[in-house]
Order: structure tokens, then sequence, then C-alpha cells
């Protein structure tokens, strides 16, 4: 018999390393004698995953009938070209939420991509429908461009593990950043005025809150006292 | 393969009314599976073992069913399959059961030279009735061996016809209480480590000499359980004083087998828990105090009328006019989001103690050690389940974590407290699978 010489637990016959702390066992009285078979085979039994293609497929269907009898209709009867508006918006809700169901291992960032081209796409797809131009290329396109953007490099932060606090602080940041593109956007657009009040004071509430988690990720005194006084 | 009996003579059973939460838990890679394991002197002989499966089965009808999906509640059908198949034993045990597969039966039976082992769906049955199967198993299977093995204590007569008693729903018996016992859960401190990838388990069995354990509880004045469970909360406070993370309550959470306080045969579930939770925000804790709170407190809660009451509480939500007809979809997801956003949270630890296994004297000799382990939680790093047998407690610890700190830190604490521990575990083809570049990734 061995024991581990770190934790002191006594160990199965034949065994290399300590199954708690993973210190090597070398027992020179027991390399020549009977080593014993493990207490578990080597063989593992991984059940197969539960296939989501067939729930994608069901509801592919389900939306794809409503969309077919509505386009006929359309086609046959009404003529209103609003089954446009109707299949788009169901083959954006397809890329968005059942596309991702389809991969094994999906990628974030490049469904992420897929995502911001297909909300790109419909947004174009009703300029031309509705034929008014310059939102499209003024307001909606910058602001899915820097959503991307912002997601994007959020995305590739959080590859790494980080703490809350950090999380926190650049969620605010990503806020504060979107904030700015949108408000300078619009106010361009409607007004042809670089204005950036609003965004200001999204801002100026931002940077009280990043000062606090910034003090919290530094001072574990103030961790522990914030976390006494404000425990629920 | 046996024909489909008619409908009309199907026998069926409604789920008792803890297994009616553990459908609406199951994910696709989890389901609330416990696996109870005994291990010979001899090697299995598997077609011998196949015989005796055969022979056990018919004479436990609440494990010989399949789970159907009703409108309002999943129910059990008498499974006209036989007995399900004999597999050879693997390394990641207790993963999640699905409805079609082994046959339709919600039990599995697995063997590895010496060993016999039996995982059980929890909805089916508990660790009492789990044990009462796999004894009368192993003494048809010994007996198919050429051994004299009489029944008696955990080995039921397989002659002899099932009694009711055994298949009842004593939940509903029992529970007769003019008051509900509130269900109130602080969230509380989890360890959490790197996980493993799914599918696969950390399990950790250690054997103890049940005289040494029980002398070191006594002079703390307290029973074998509630030194564990006082262990587990005093390893996991440590632990979270390590991280330096915001401090968290603890909390432990003790089955108890309710077959000692009201006079049940039932073979399906009948069991509560106890939780009990320590807070750190009050002031530093030593071992010792905490297994004094740990005995005081179940001490004083641990009775019929507190039993009842609990009884009576979950009873009600089963009773409930509305949850009745709630259509099984909506029910089903309803416990899932609940078990998810609060099932685990309110606990840091189990424990969970079968007790002695006891079985007729002419078998034991032919039986060299036993052990129970439950399925690791979705997050619960410490989920141990324990049993004696032949004076060696043997305490399981499982989880889904990389490193085995909580198993090394139990086992380790049992051993500076002078208490000899003999550790086996499957990390062993954890590592090699990861050395075949399988799971480390």
């Amino acid at each position: 018999m061995s024991y581990c010489v770190n934790c002191g637990v006594e160990l199965e016959n034949g065994c290399g390393a300590c199954p708690l702390c993973d210190t090597p066992i070398i027992n020179p009285r027991e390399s020549g004698g009977k080593s014993q078979k493990p207490a578990y085979p080597e063989n593992f039994n991984i059940p197969e995953s539960a296939d989501k293609r067939y729930f994608v497929f069901v509801v592919s269907i389900a939306m794809l009938i409503p969309n077919i009898v509505l386009s006929v209709l359309d086609f046959a009867f009404f003529h209103t070209g609003a089954v446009t508006y109707i299949a788009s918006a169901s083959a954006l809700i397809w890329i968005w939420f059942l596309f991702p169901l389809l991969w094994k291992k999906p990628l974030p960032l490049l469904l992420l991509t897929l995502d911001a081209a297909s909300l790109a796409a419909f947004l174009n797809l009703i300029r031309i429908k509705s034929e008014s131009a310059g939102w499209f290329s003024a307001v909606a396109l910058p602001i899915v461009v820097s959503l991307w953007v912002v997601s994007a490099l959020f995305m590739l932060w959080l590859k790494k593990p980080r703490s809350r606090s950090l999380k926190a602080i650049a969620a605010l940041t990503a806020i504060n950043i979107v904030s700015f593109v949108v408000e300078i956007c619009f106010n361009m657009f409607y007004n042809n005025k670089l204005q950036i009040w609003i965004s200001l004071a999204v801002t100026a509430c931002c940077i009280p809150l990043t000062v606090f988690f910034v003090a919290l990720s530094k001072s574990r005194r103030l961790k522990a006292w914030v976390s006494r006084k404000f425990y629920v | 393969m046996k024909s489909e009996t008619p409908l009309r003579q199907r026998p069926w059973y409604k789920l008792d009314n803890a297994g009616k939460i553990f459908p609406g838990q199951n994910t696709s890679t989890w389901s609330n599976i416990f696996r109870i394991s005994v291990t010979l002197t001899e090697k299995i002989d598997s077609s011998l073992l196949e015989k005796a499966l055969e022979m056990t089965v018919p004479r436990f009808p609440c494990f010989n069913v399949r789970m159907k999906t009703g409108f309002f509640w999943h129910y059990l059908e008498k499974n006209p399959n036989g007995a399900p198949p004999v597999m050879p034993d693997i390394a990641n045990p207790c993963h999640r059961v699905r409805w079609d597969e082994n046959r339709g039966y919600l039990f599995r039976i697995y063997y590895y030279e010496n060993r016999i082992s039996a995982e059980f769906y929890h909805a089916i049955t508990d660790g009492f009735g789990a044990s009462r199967f796999l004894m009368t198993l192993t003494a048809v299977y010994l007996r198919l061996t050429g051994k004299e093995i009489p029944n008696g204590e955990s080995v039921y007569d397989i002659n002899e016809k099932p009694r009711i008693e055994e298949s009842e729903d004593s939940y509903l018996k029992y529970a007769k209480s003019d008051t509900k016992a509130k269900r109130l859960k602080k969230f509380v401190y989890h360890y959490r480590g790197e996980k493993l990838p799914k599918h696969y388990v950390n399990v950790t069995t250690g054997y103890i000499p049940v005289e040494a354990i029980k002398t070191r509880a006594k002079a703390h004045g307290a029973t074998v359980t509630e030194y564990i469970a006082a262990v587990l909360l005093w390893i996991m406070y440590n632990i979270q004083k390590e991280e330096g993370k915001t401090e968290k309550e603890i909390g432990v959470q003790i089955p108890v087998n309710l077959r000692n306080t009201f006079a049940s045969e039932t073979l399906r579930n009948f069991s509560l828990c106890y939780s009990f939770n320590i807070d750190p925000k009050r002031g530093e804790y030593t071992l010792p105090e905490i297994i004094r709170l740990v005995s005081l407190y179940l001490r004083y809660i641990n009775n019929e009328k507190e039993l009842r009451a609990m009884m009576k509480g979950n009873i009600g939500l089963e009773k409930n006019p509305i949850m009745r007809i709630l259509p099984l979809v909506l029910k089903d997801f309803g416990i899932g989001m609940a078990f998810k956003l609060t099932g685990e949270k309110g606990v840091s630890a189990v424990i969970s103690n079968v007790g002695i296994i006891r079985m007729p004297a002419e078998m034991e000799q032919y039986i060299e050690k036993m052990m129970i382990m439950m399925g690791p939680g979705r997050l619960n790093g410490s989920r141990c389940a324990a049993l004696s047998f032949k004076g060696t407690l043997a305490i399981t610890v499982s989880n889904i974590y990389k490193d085995p700190k909580i198993q090394r830190e139990l086992f380790t604490a049992l051993v500076k407290e002078g208490i000899p521990v003999k550790v086996e575990s499957n990390r062993n083809s954890i590592e090699k699978e990861a050395y075949a570049n399988v799971i480390l990734r």
C-alpha cells in the first residue's frame, strides 16, 4: 500500500500519482508486485447531443408556411407588396436565432458579423421599398457598424477572463461610445448640427460609475465594505 | 423481446411527489442520476448478470417501468421490454437519461472487473430503494454462480409477490399537517473551477473505517452525518475565505430517509432535505463550533411534525389547482427555469448518507466493498453520498471541475482530524483521455 506524502491519504496499488493532488507516487516495493486494475475503466460513454437541426427544420417550416401563404395571397389578390417586409423580417429572425443552432461549434465573431450584415441588408431593403433616401447611409448604417465594432471588440476582450468590475467598466464605455455615435448621426441627419448633449449626460453618469468600479477592483477593503453594507 | 401488453391491462403509476420535479429539471446534458455499486470477491460474469437481472426486474414493479408523457404530468408505465441491457462500465458515470434509450428503463446496469453498478434516475427511487434492488440483484447473481444466499435484510425474495406498500407514494400518505413548512432559500457560496467538457465527471471515493470517524464525531458530540456535513461547511468556508471574494452564506443540504420516522416500506422516493447555513459575516467560525451548530440544528429540526409540514408544503404545490391544469410543456419549462435560477443556488454542498447496508451474513463474505455516488450538480461542486458496509464508510464526491479541490480539501481535512482515508478515483481515466487530446483543448 502507498500513501500520498502530500495529502496523507492511502492510495490504490499501482497508482502513478495521487488523484487528489497529482503528487507522483514511487513505491519501490510495489514496482515488482501485482498491479491492481484501476477503479474505473478507460472507456467513456459520451451521449449523443440532441440534434438541434430537427428543431431548426420544424421551426423553419413553421415560418415558411405563413410566408408562402401570404405571398400567394398578396400576388393573387392584394398586390400591396407588404409581404416583402414580412419575408425579409422572417429571414432576419431565421439568421439571428435559428442559423446559430446549425453550428456544432459556433464562432461568435462570425455570427455577429453575419447578424450585423443581415440587419444592414434588411434596413437597406426597407430603404429601397420605401423609396426614401439619405437616412440609411447617414443614420442606420453608421449605427449598425458602430454596434458591430463595439460588440466585436468587447467579445475579443472577453476572451481572457476579466473581473466583474472590469467587465462593468468595459460595458459602460461601450454604452458611451454607442450613445455618441447615435446622437451624432441623428443630429447631423435631422438638424445638420454636431450636438452631443445627451451623450455628454450619459458620460456624466458613466464616469462616477467607472471610477467606483475602478476603486472596487483596486481596493479589497472597499469591496468588503460594499459587500457588508449592501448585501441583500 | 416481449410484445406490448394491451393498453387497458398495462399498469401505470403516477410519479411520486418528489419524482414529479425531476423530468422538468432534465437538460440535454444533465439529469438527476445516482449510482450504487457493489464490488464482489470474484470477477463478474456478464451473461449470468444479465440472467439475474431478468429474474430480478419483475419483483420490482416500480422499477420495471418506462417514462411516458401525459398532457398534464409525466407518468410511469410498465415496460414491456423485459430488462435493461447489462453494459460494460464507463469512466463517466451518471450521464443524462433519455426516455428512448436503455430499452426505455430508467435505471442502468454496468459491470467492471468485480464490480456491479446500478444507476438510477431519481424520479423512480431514492438510495433506499436502489440499495434494495442492487442487493437483491447481487444475491440472485451469486445464487446463479452456485452460492447459497438466503433472503432477508436488503435482499428481497424474488419468488414473493410484490407488496402494494412497496409501490405506494408515501408522501401522500403521511403529509398530514395543518401547516406548511416555508421553503425559503438564500443564495449561497459556490466553488467554481474550470469545468470538464460536458458529460465528463470527476469522481473520488474515500473509504474510511467507521469506528475511526464515529469516535471522532462522538468526541464532538455529533453523529457521523452531522460531522461530515460540518466538515463540508468548514472546507467551503475556508475556500471562500481563500478566494477573498464577497462573503456569502454557506449552506449544506442533508437529505433524510423518512422511513426512519414513518412506517413506510415504499421503494419509491421517500426522503426530504434539511438545509443549514452559516453566515461568515457574523464572524469567524471554527470546526468544533460548526459541528456543534449543525448537530444542534438537526436535532432541533428533525422531528415528525416538521417533516409532515415539509411534506405538506411539497404536496401543496402538486395539488395546487392552477399547477394541475397547466399543460406539461409549461410545467416542465417552469420547473426547469426555477431549478436553473434557484435550485442549486441555495446549496453549497450536499451530503446524503444512506446509512448501513445490511444483508444476510452468508452473502457478506462474497462482497468486498460498496459505494454510492450522486451525479454531479450543474453548479454544485460538492455533491457527496455515503454508505457504510462491513465497518467501512464510503464517501463519494462528484463534480464537473477539472481540479479536484473539494475532494482534496474534504479528505485531507479528515486525515488532519486523524481519520485514515483510502481514495480511488476516475481521474486516471480522465488524464488518459486528456493526453489523447480529447478533452485538453
